[in-house]
């Protein structure tokens, strides 16, 4: 991985002492930085400044376009009050059966595809042409073959997620070092063994990566398929545009990043307490792809 | 990112050739077996979800000569060019300056990895009202699908610039300018020409889904039309070309990266 050198915007820094250590501690230099070079200070004035173009923004347009801050706080007591959190919960819950089922039937796919290189020459191809396809398309069909209930919403949400819970553990595979292998397999451990006592650590960063791209896509089936059919979340989401709540609709989408946020971050933790030597999971996809 | 060709790696030098001839037949094998599947299961008499493959190709054809197909694809590609050019300036302009500056990383960096995190589907309502279902919102909405992606993407190639590099540079007296023309963005070019081409990817998912989700256009309006008369061949037929084009796309953003990044390859 990389190494702990000087990062560019230091090196660029136009006055910068010659001799200062780059990884000088950022506490020591914090207090001795000028004001308008300190972090807080500057995403103060910038966030603030951002808050204000907004706000001018908003009544330049009329809420009938934009709202301002004031109406998205009201709206957000409003969407709690109207039982927004509850729906937007309940749709995850749904959202997570397809999810479940996309990481229970991709990642050992996945892994498979990894491991054998016959398999991989073999399925890459569709595994391939799918991910690059743009699923929305396929969503007609979906309803033509589960209506428009509750199957259809899994199934969409199921097709977004599950070929990057595919690729990315198959990704993994490879990056196991083949010396590793080797080795497992000249102390005689044969492919069970091998796959339980180096393919599953070696690649279990991968797997979380792979599912935390692939939480991103589900919430993202998610949402384009109750848009589509108008049902839960969605539904709010088109009514309150519709009429023109847009305070309320921005405050019901933040509700649903910030669950959507706190899954993936669910998923990071998990990571972290079941193969803590692996590190951040997404510096392991850096190298890795 | 060097792809190697997987059969080379296996087997013996004296055995690849029959066993590379093996693979690909097995390869043609599974397809003629999917394809028959697909006919197969097509052309029971009780199944009205899927039409035989013969069916959904003469309904291809049929687009094709027609022209539709043709038009759509034109049609969908334009909304791409546009979306995609505004999302790859600004994209690439502002990776760079995350990637160069304190400042931006403090302030704008997280900005653009929280919006990278936010799924964009949830704005369709609004840009929907706000910007209208047609070439704007649709422009909008395919911008926002793709230029975080190449936010971060390129503000991570250009944070990993060697610093020996700049140190070099600098001690040769190199004006900014030049630093970051001759330096900085060679040293970046793969992580900007990758996120780039993932953005193309994107940008085609941001297109069919506006086309489908704003107002039916192009690509879209084909599949939902079909779809909603129930005819079978036909939705199937603009699903195989959605997929075609995307793959078209991607192969083509592959062979610009190949080409741009010759250089950087070789070993």
């Amino acid at each position: 991985m990389a190494e702990p050198v000087a990062t560019l915007p230091e090196l660029a820094a136009p006055r910068r002492r010659p001799g200062a250590a780059p990884g000088a501690s950022p506490g020591r230099a914090g207090r001795r930085r000028p004001l308008r070079r300190r972090v807080w200070f500057q995403r103060l004035v910038t966030w603030g400044g951002l808050l204000v173009a907004w706000q001018v923004f908003a009544s330049v347009v009329g809420p009938y376009y934009f709202p301002d801050l004031g109406s998205i706080a009201v709206g957000f007591v409003e969407v709690v009050h109207a039982g927004g959190v509850q729906l937007v919960l309940d749709s995850f819950r749904q959202m997570l059966l397809g999810f479940g089922l996309a990481v229970a039937i991709g990642v050992p796919l996945g892994l498979l595809i990894g491991s054998s290189w016959v398999l991989d020459f073999l399925l890459r191809p569709y595994v391939n042409v799918l991910f690059v396809t743009s699923l929305s398309a396929v969503i007609p069909l979906i309803i033509l073959f589960f209506g428009t209930g509750f199957q259809f919403r899994v199934a969409v949400v199921f097709l977004f997620a599950v070929f990057y819970v595919i690729i990315t553990p198959a990704n993994g595979v490879r990056a196991i070092e083949s010396g590793i292998v080797d080795m497992g397999r000249s102390f005689g451990a044969g492919p069970w063994k091998r796959f339980v006592a180096i393919t599953m650590p070696g690649t279990m960063p991968f797997i979380v990566s792979g599912m935390r791209l692939g939480l991103g896509q589900a919430v993202q089936g998610m949402i384009i398929a109750e848009l589509w059919v108008t049902v839960g979340s969605g539904q709010r989401l088109e009514n309150l545009s519709q009429n023109r709540e847009l305070g309320q609709f921005f405050a019901m989408a933040a509700i649903i990043v910030l669950v959507g946020t706190v899954l993936g971050q669910l998923v990071l933790w998990v990571q972290r307490r079941i193969s803590p030597w692996a590190g951040d999971a997404a510096a392991a996809i850096e190298g890795g792809s | 990112m060097v792809a190697v060709d997987p059969d080379v790696r296996v087997g013996s030098r004296r055995l690849r050739v029959g066993r590379r001839q093996l693979l690909w037949g097995l390869r043609l094998v599974l397809l003629g077996a999917l394809l028959g599947l697909w006919q197969w299961y097509g052309s029971q008499p009780d199944v009205f979800t899927i039409a035989p493959f013969t069916t959904v190709m003469r309904s291809f054809w049929d687009g094709i000569i027609s022209g539709e197909f043709l038009g759509a694809v034109a049609g969908t590609l334009a909304s791409v060019a546009i979306g995609y050019a505004i999302a790859a300036v600004v994209g690439v302009g502002l990776g760079v300056w995350i990637g160069v500056s304190r400042y931006a990383q403090n302030t704008i960096e997280p900005l653009s990895s929280a919006l990278y995190a936010t799924p964009v589907s949830l704005f369709i309502p609004v840009i929907a009202v706000v910007f209208g279902l047609e070439l704007g919102g649709r422009v909008i909405l395919i911008v926002l699908w793709c230029v975080f992606e190449i936010v971060v993407t390129t503000s991570g190639g250009v944070k990993e610039v060697s610093a020996s590099l700049i140190d070099v540079a600098k001690s040769f007296d190199a004006p900014r300018r030049v630093l970051y023309r001759k330096v900085v963005l060679p040293a970046a070019m793969p992580h900007i020409v990758l996120g780039l081409r993932l953005g193309v990817a994107r940008a085609m998912r941001g297109a069919v889904t506006a086309e489908l989700m704003l107002s039916a256009a192009n690509l879209g309006l084909i599949v939902l039309v079909a779809g909603s008369r129930f005819d079978v061949p036909r939705l199937l037929a603009g699903i195989l070309l959605t997929m075609l084009l995307g793959l078209a796309l991607m192969s083509a953003a592959s062979l610009v990266e190949r080409r741009v990044l010759a250089h950087y390859l070789v070993r």
